[in-house]
Formats: structure tokens, sequence, C-alpha cells
């Protein structure tokens, strides 16, 4: 997997992710997120619009950043992926119903 | 010569022809304002009022009256008192194109109605009469969308219960599809798989439309709750049940169906076959098509007691064919019938062929002989095929057990699952990998590998992935809360979601876990 990670301005952070996200690279997603939260960026975009498959590792992945994000006032937000077998993850545990998931950057930016 | 006089009149004429003209244009427009009868011969009898300086007027019809203006002028209209003044009250009649009699009163006590008045009130009549008249046709339109939409919701839930998957059992080829003539019908086909037995039903309720539909609910439940009724021995027993449990509901409904019950066992090919008035009804038996005549006469027309069955053994591509007497009765344009000749012999043709081809065949057959002509009845047809299934072994697949090896899942699927559409093989990917990464995860695998086999028997995909790992133990699995999002513990939910079944066993020193698909069941899409 190849992550591309920008912030906008010093509140919002923008992690772009590429391939597959799985258990073998969910933890690299772990460490991008928590440098985010760690230098208090608590409102977080997660581009999964080229991403081909998620497992339930890097479901985790995301949902520890979310819940962190969360706590911390913010949110992590998604763009959502085009490939059936990475939404399929998010359906079969309901987390397309707690995520806010976007159809592009422009839209998961509005109001922050 | 003074012509002042004739100009004055003249004007005065043409000024009153021009108000008449406002006046009626005037009224058209409220017309065409609003769909209620009420408001809209309301509205047009209150212009009416303003416009001709009238004390009231009443518009009667077959099944109305509208009055507006002075109630206490009502009584002289609809008495007409000797004492009043003809030229004070204007009376029209008319009849619309529908043979209705409509009649406009209009009193004005204060000046007698000119000529030129009694012509605008009888446009008021004819404007008022327009206004009921769409008013009218707008209400009978609507209530007929309501029929017409509850009839399409009634066909739509009735035709539900009609299983749409093929049944999930090895060892036999299905093809099944009821067309009803109208948006309701009254055929059935049904199927229930218990102890590794197909039991199932297809039947015809006479008559047709959403009264046949809901009776066909009725017989397609009872032959549903006869498939799971442990104290049957066989069709003929499903057969008396059904008919104990529907034959009053029939009677005073004045109906009867159809219905042959039969129950297919794959291990043997035995087929079972009870048919109370249901034809055609062929066993395919070497490509020679034999008809399986009934045994009672349908359901509802007398109750069945002690009904026959016939037993039969399928032969690998021997194949039971029902069908419907719509498929058989079915006329085209210059009124020949299909008829069971053409039937059975396009039966002879095609008996080398596999369940789907059959029945889609047989179908495309008689829509062309029909060459456009509307349905004369519900189309129904049921194949039932003995079928061994082919088993399909995968090449052993050895992992190191850790995340990166992990990926060399997918391609391994591929080298056995290659056919498979990309959904499927999706979702079979999913449950693999989770299941095999928790092995990885929890396992604390001893040898340091994982090993994962793979099976195609028929429509089935078996995995089964070996690790030498401490044993599982369920105690310690803790479903998710589904209303508390939390970061562990979805493996096991997404695998069973996904699967038709997962099974684990202790062997030796070795977990082995199973998964198995059925690719006409979770991997179509549903």
């Amino acid at each position: 997997m190849r992550i591309s990670s920008t912030s906008r301005n010093i509140e919002v952070g923008t992690i772009t992710l590429f391939g597959r996200l799985d258990a073998l690279n969910a933890p690299e997603l772990r460490v991008s997120l928590s440098n985010h939260l760690d230098s208090d960026v608590n409102r977080l975009i997660v581009d999964l619009s080229n991403v081909g498959f998620v497992d339930s590792a890097g479901l985790a992945a995301l949902v520890s950043g979310m819940k962190r994000a969360r706590t911390e006032g913010g949110d992590l937000r998604l763009i959502a992926p085009e490939a059936e077998d990475a939404k399929r993850v998010f359906v079969l545990t309901k987390f397309d119903q707690v995520f806010s998931i976007f159809a592009d950057l422009e839209s998961a930016q509005q109001d922050w | 010569m003074d012509l002042s006089p004739e100009l004055s009149s003249m004007a005065e004429a043409l000024v009153a022809t021009n108000d008449q003209l406002l006046a009626l244009y005037d009224l058209s427009s409220v017309s065409t304002n609003s769909l209620d009868e009420d408001a809209t011969v309301d509205e047009i009898l209150t212009r009416s009022v303003e416009l001709l300086s009238c004390d009231s007027i009443l518009v009667s019809t077959n099944e109305s009256e509208h009055f507006n203006g002075d109630r206490s002028t009502r009584q002289l209209l609809d008495n007409q008192p000797e004492g009043l003044d003809r030229s004070c009250l204007a009376i029209v009649q008319t009849t619309n194109a529908f043979g209705s009699e409509a009649e406009l009163r209009a009193l004005r006590q204060k000046s007698p109605f000119t000529t030129g008045d009694r012509k605008l009130l009888s446009a008021v009549l004819q404007t008022a009469l327009g206004a009921i008249h769409n008013s009218r046709l707008h209400r009978q339109s609507v209530r007929q969308a309501i029929v017409a939409h509850d009839h399409k919701t009634a066909a739509r839930v009735a035709q539900l219960v009609l299983p749409e998957a093929p049944p999930a059992l090895p060892g036999l080829e299905w093809f099944a599809r009821s067309d009803p003539a109208q948006a309701a019908g009254g055929d059935f086909f049904t199927y229930a798989v218990v102890d590794d037995i197909l039991h199932f039903a297809v039947g015809d309720v006479s008559g047709k439309g959403v009264a046949a539909a809901m009776m066909m609910t009725t017989a397609t439940t009872a032959a549903n709750a006869s498939f799971r009724d442990r104290g049957c021995d066989g069709p003929a027993d499903r057969l008396e049940l059904v008919s104990e449990w529907t034959y009053d509901h029939l009677t005073n409904a004045n109906m009867f169906t159809t219905l042959l019950l039969g129950s297919y066992r794959p291990e043997d090919g035995q087929l079972l076959l009870s048919n109370a008035g249901h034809s055609p009804v062929y066993v395919l038996r070497q490509g020679e098509p034999v008809p399986s005549e009934a045994h009672v006469p349908p359901v509802g027309v007398l109750p069945i007691t002690g009904p026959d069955q016939v037993e039969c053994f399928l032969a690998e591509g021997d194949a039971l064919i029902v069908g419907s007497d719509g498929m058989v009765e079915q006329e085209s344009p210059s009124d020949e019938w299909f008829g069971e000749d053409r039937f059975t012999a396009l039966l002879s043709e095609l008996s080398h062929k596999e369940a789907g081809h059959i029945g889609a065949a047989l179908f495309a057959e008689v829509d062309d002989f029909s060459d456009g002509r509307s349905a004369n009845d519900d189309r129904t047809l049921v194949v039932i095929q003995r079928k061994t299934p082919t088993v399909k072994q995968a090449d052993e697949l050895t992992i190191k057990a850790d995340h990166e090896s992990l990926r060399k899942i997918k391609p391994w699927l591929l080298t056995f699952l290659s056919e498979v559409p990309e959904q499927e093989l999706g979702r079979i990917e999913l449950a693999v990998h989770e299941l095999t990464n928790n092995c990885v995860d929890h396992a604390s695998i001893a040898d340091g590998v994982v090993a994962l086999t793979g099976q195609i028997e028929g429509d089935t995909v078996v995995i089964g992935v070996k690790d030498s790992g401490v044993e599982f133990n369920e105690a310690e699995v803790t479903s998710p809360d589904p209303d508390v999002p939390q970061v562990r513990g979805y493996g096991l939910m997404i695998i069973e979601q996904l699967a038709d079944e997962l099974s684990y066993s202790r062997q030796g020193e070795h977990n082995l876990w199973q998964v198995t698909f059925n690719r006409n069941h979770h991997l179509d899409g549903s």
C-alpha cells in the first residue's frame, strides 16, 4: 500500500491510500493516523477511492483512528472506495453507517 | 334625422355583448382552476350571481344540487309561487352527452332577465356541468389508479411466495419459472430441502388474477408446511395433509387447485410423485418422455384420503418435467394449440441437455409459437434433473503464518476458481483471508505454516484451513456489540455472513476449519 499524506491547513489532515488495506499494512496506517492526532490534527480524511481491498485489520485501523479523533473533538471521514472488494467489509460490519463517508475530497472537506 | 337613440341602443347592445363575453371568460377560468366539484361550482355560481346581480341561482343534476345567493329566496326557486313575476325567474334546462338532465333556476326580483341574461345563464349551466363532469372523471380516474395500484401490489406480494434461488442440494440440476398471464397468477411452485431430500410442489389454482393469486399463496404455504411435517412418510401423505388443510377454504371460495407433490433423493435418484390432477407431468428417461398420470382429482374437488404415489429412479441425466396447462394450451395467431404432442417432441429433442437449457428452450418455443398473441394462461415449468456433481480438487497451498503471505491466497483461489464471477470471488477471498488471518493472529502456530485446501463439487466451494496452533476455544470469542464500534473481533462475524457454512474441528495436533460456499446462495450478489 502506498500512503500519501497532506495537510490542507493546520486543522485537516488528508491521507490517501492506494492498493490493499489489509493486515500487512494496517500498522502503517495506524502510525500515520497517530502522527496526525499527536500533532493535534483531529480532523482527518482518509481517501479510499484508490483502494481495491479492505480486510478487518484495515477496518480496525480506521475505527481506532476514528474513535480517537472523535474523543478529541474531531472526526475521521472517509472518501468512499470504488471497488466492491473494498466496500464489502464496511457493509458486513455496518461501519458504513458509523463512518461519515463522502463521494469526493471536496464534499468531505465541507463544514470543516 | 336624429340617429343618436339608435346609436346609443347599438352601443349599449355592444357593451352588453362585450360584458357577457368577459363574463364567460371569467367563468371558464374558474372552472379550470380546481378539480373539486363543490368548490368549483360554488365559485362559478358566486361569480354568476355577482355578474348578473341575481338574488340566487340553483343548479340541479341527477346526483347533486348547488345553490348560491340569498337563502330566503331558495323557497321561491323551489316552489315558484303563483304571485312570482315570471320575468324575474329564469329556468334553463339541458341534457349532457351522457343523457343526464340538468337544470338552472335563477331569480332576480329587482329587474327582469333579458334575452342576453338568459343566454349567459345557459352558458353558466354548461360551464357548471363541465366542471362537475371534469371533477367526476378525475375522481373516477383516481379510484381506478388506486385499484390498479392495489392489484399490482397484491400481485407482487403473491409472487413473493415463489422461491427465487434454486435448491442448495448437490446431485440435481434445477430449473423453475412461472410467468403469470396477468399481473397476478394462480400457478405456483415451491420446495424445501429436508435431510438431504428435495421436497417439491407444483400447482395451478383455478381462475386467474388476484383471487387465484391469493389462493395460490394459501396452497404454497400449506405445501411448505407439509414438507416440514415429520408425520408424513412421502408425497402421498403430504397431499392428503394439504387437502385437509385447504379443502374448506377452496370449497368456500368455489375454487380448486391441481397439485403435484414429490420428493427427490440425490443419493440414489429416487423420485416419488403424488399427483392431484396436475398436467403436464413427464419423466424424461433415457431420452424418452414418459407421462405421469394424476392419482386423484384436484385439491378442493373432493376430500382426498389415501392417495397413491408412484416411485421411480432417475439415472444420470434423467429429468422430471412439470409444466402447467398454460404451456401446452397456448394458442397461435391462427387459433392452433401448442399441444402435448409438440411439447413431448421437444422434450425428446432436448433430453440430452441440462435442466436450465431444457426449461429456457421450452419457454422460448411456446413464446415463438404464440407469435405475439397474449398468454392464454399462466405458464409454469419446473425441471428436476439428476446430475452427479463434478468434483475438482485444488492443489494445496502452504504459506508462512505471517501477514505478508496472506496475499498469496487470491492468486491461489484464481487457480481453481477462475470461472467464478469477480463478485463471488471477492466474497470467497475475503472470507478465506479473514479465516487464515485469524489463524495467523491467534493460534500461536508451532510449525509456522498454514495449509489451505480447496474443492469444488457442483455449485459448492469448500475451503479448508489447517494449522498446528493452540486449540480454538469458542468461549474466548465475543461477538461485537452492533451498537458499540470496536476495534477488534469482526473477523468471524464477517466470515459467518459471507459463507453458507463454517465448521471447526480439532484433529490431533491441528485445528481444521472448513468454510463452504454455495454459489447459488450467498454468492449471487444477493
